[in-house]
């Protein structure tokens, strides 16, 4: 999966904050993307699975070649994309089990053996990220740990196999040890699927256990460098000054 | 000689109306026997006793054995012991509707 983000502009109550966003994404390899707070990186997360408060004023996401800014969010996952959101919402009422039942019947619509698996596969996948089975009769993220809620995110990617994920700050709040099992879960993926993804975060951290080929720094709504995996030690050791002498917009008037 | 696999197998085609799931799964079916190639028996029960459906679940249990495998006499007993409990449906059937597996 190609994932090409054109000249991205998108406002929120009015307020432009991406401000021309230029990336191009793929299955395969792993981008971080990293900023200071209020960049938009979280914005341009919500614009890609097309939540409804932001409003897109220009430019395009093309997903193999097909524009999906039209696309209800349900057919974006569809296609294979995912969201690990930065606060999971609680769903009172529907357990984890039955979500997630769910939602695999839907991505793997034709794969019979595959969905006659499902709670082998659910199974399996709790002991690898190393959450209780009675979890499976709980209703989902409610009354969850920050650790517990960030858990099942990466449980069920696992589960759905997506050819391309965002993963909004997953690592924060995370102790460690949480870090970690969220971590062997995307490299899981990236070392047994077709997988891509992109990491959105502030901190090298996560960084350390899921190595990205890319990484990018966003500033004021726009992608003002990016580089290899080294531009994430040069942030860690010098923060984000010089990022915003360079390519501050007073500069540009 | 139809075995045993392939009847409950084929018996998962017999949907228990009320709840939308086959009866397999529900786990309303207790017993198949494979007695010759002419005869199988079956004995299944019901969610709850007095539940309406028997007649029509006893008559799809026949219809769907004689049909798929050429057996003239299928034998079905409705029986009520043990009495049916959740425990006795499939996980995925009960994640489906909602209670703990």
């Amino acid at each position: 999966m190609k994932i090409e983000i054109r000249d991205l502009r998108a406002n929120i109550d009015g307020k432009e904050i991406l401000k021309g966003v230029n990336l191009e994404l793929q299955s395969g390899q792993v981008h971080a993307l990293m900023g200071p707070n209020g960049s938009g990186k979280s914005t341009l997360s919500n614009v890609v699975f097309g939540n409804p408060s932001y409003e897109v004023t220009g430019g395009e996401i093309l997903v193999d070649g097909t524009d999906i800014l039209e696309m209800e969010t349900d057919e974006r996952a569809q296609l294979g994309l995912f969201l690990a959101f930065q606060y999971p919402v609680e769903i009172p009422g529907v357990s984890v089990g039955r979500f997630l039942k769910r939602a695999h019947e839907i991505r793997f619509s034709e794969d019979t053996a595959r969905l006659k698996s499902f709670v082998k596969r659910l199974r399996g996948g709790m002991d690898f990220m190393e959450i209780e089975q009675g979890f499976i009769n709980r209703y989902l993220n409610e009354g969850f740990s920050g650790g517990e809620k960030k858990r099942m995110e990466i449980l069920q990617m696992l589960l759905l196999e997506p050819e391309f994920a965002i993963l909004d700050e997953t690592d924060s709040g995370l102790d460690i040890d949480a870090l970690k099992v969220v971590a062997k879960g995307v490299n899981k993926l990236r070392d047994e699927t077709p997988f891509g993804a992109l990491i959105i975060t502030h901190y090298q951290r996560i960084l350390n256990y899921i190595k990205p080929d890319r990484v990018h720094i966003m500033y004021q709504g726009k992608i003002v460098t990016s580089g290899g995996a080294d531009l994430v030690d040069q942030l860690e050791a010098e923060g984000y000054d010089w990022v915003k002498e360079e390519h501050s917009e007073q500069s540009a008037g | 000689m139809v075995s045993k696999t392939d009847v409950i197998e084929a018996l998962k085609k017999v949907i228990d109306p009320e709840i939308g799931i086959n009866i397999v799964d529900v786990g309303l079916i207790y017993r198949v026997e494979v007695m010759d190639e002419q005869t199988v028996e079956i004995d299944f029960t019901l969610t709850t006793p007095g539940c309406p459906l028997g007649d029509s679940i006893n008559n799809d249990i026949v219809t769907v054995v004689r049909e798929d495998f050429g057996v003239q006499n299928v034998v079905s007993n409705l029986v009520w012991n043990p009495p049916w409990s959740l425990e006795f449906m499939s996980e995925e059937a009960r994640l489906d509707l909602g209670y703990p597996i």
